[in-house]
């Protein structure tokens, strides 16, 4: 037994001392062996019910700690979910940005680049330089669709996670 | 006979005992590493308190949270107190506890039946 838990039943400690040395004597009467036993039942009835009593407190308060871990949960996954929404506004706004970026460019270089080469190929074919704009402008949106997954994973990685909290059960 | 006045940490509750006023506080949570250590000085006041003792003394316990070593240490306390009474002294314990926490509310009932004195159990408005 630590210290600690001697210390803490100290006065029960020292009645079953003084009992126990009792026995150790030899030259006892009968009413010093009543009287000691009177005493040890009277000390026994009171620890039982101090035994009881914590038992039951304890339980009582272990409640108290699992509904107060089951609330600590609860919010946990609360605050998962606003943190994920969160990423998810914060990349798209990103994406959507990128996206920009790249259509700009892309129509920039296609006008640029791509419809003189194409002019000069169809002889001016006003439709395929249509249907061109058309496709970039289509594969805009797959493509922001991947620039935000990719940006997601990259975000979910970089940001710390909460921790699961453990399943164990706490013990007061 | 000095007041004992305990500051309160994240682990240990706010002690505030008056001798002149009788009134004899302990507030917040108990779960100190080492019960026995931190109720020492508690015990030894409340055994000069007991020899001295103002006409009529008010306890109030607001435990939000104890471990299991503080639930004795605070039989043990509250033992000295019905010392107190039992020798025809008035003393009136109140045991505060949050609204809805009925758990903390049956710990209070708990210690009044074993103590086997009336406890005023009522909610923290």
């Amino acid at each position: 037994m630590s210290s600690k838990k001697e210390n803490l039943f100290k006065s029960e400690t020292q009645i079953l001392e003084k009992c126990e040395l009792l026995l150790t004597k030899e030259e006892v009467t009968v009413d010093e062996y009543k009287d000691s036993f009177k005493e040890l039942c009277f000390n026994y009835s009171e620890l039982l019910d101090q035994s009881r009593l914590i038992t039951r407190v304890s339980d009582k308060l272990q409640n108290k700690l699992n509904s107060a871990y089951e609330a600590v949960e609860v919010k946990n996954i609360e605050l998962r979910n606003t943190i994920d929404e969160l990423t998810k506004a914060r990349v798209g706004r990103k994406a959507q940005t990128i996206i920009l970026f790249i259509g700009l460019s892309l129509f920039v270089l296609e006008e640029l680049v791509l419809e003189p080469i194409v002019d000069k190929a169809t002889g001016n074919d006003i439709w395929i330089s249509l249907g061109i704009k058309l496709v970039i402008a289509f594969l805009l949106k797959p493509l922001e669709s991947f620039v935000e997954g990719w940006l997601l994973t990259k975000a979910n990685k970089k940001v710390p996670g909460i921790e699961e909290p453990p399943k164990k059960a706490i013990v007061a | 006979m000095e007041p004992l006045v305990l500051q309160p940490s994240a682990h240990t509750p706010s002690v505030n005992l008056n001798p002149t006023t009788g009134v004899c506080e302990f507030k917040g949570r108990s779960t100190p590493e080492n019960s026995v250590e931190y109720y020492e000085p508690i015990y030894k006041w409340l055994d000069a308190y007991v020899q001295s003792p103002n006409t009529t003394t008010v306890v109030n316990l607001q435990f939000e949270y104890f471990n299991t070593s503080s639930s004795k240490c605070i039989l043990d306390v509250l033992k000295k107190f019905v010392k107190l009474h039992n020798t025809g002294k008035e003393v009136k314990i109140n045991w505060f506890f949050e609204d809805e926490d009925e758990d903390m509310k049956e710990a209070g009932e708990d210690y009044s039946d074993i103590l086997e004195i009336p406890f005023e159990i009522q909610p923290i408005v």
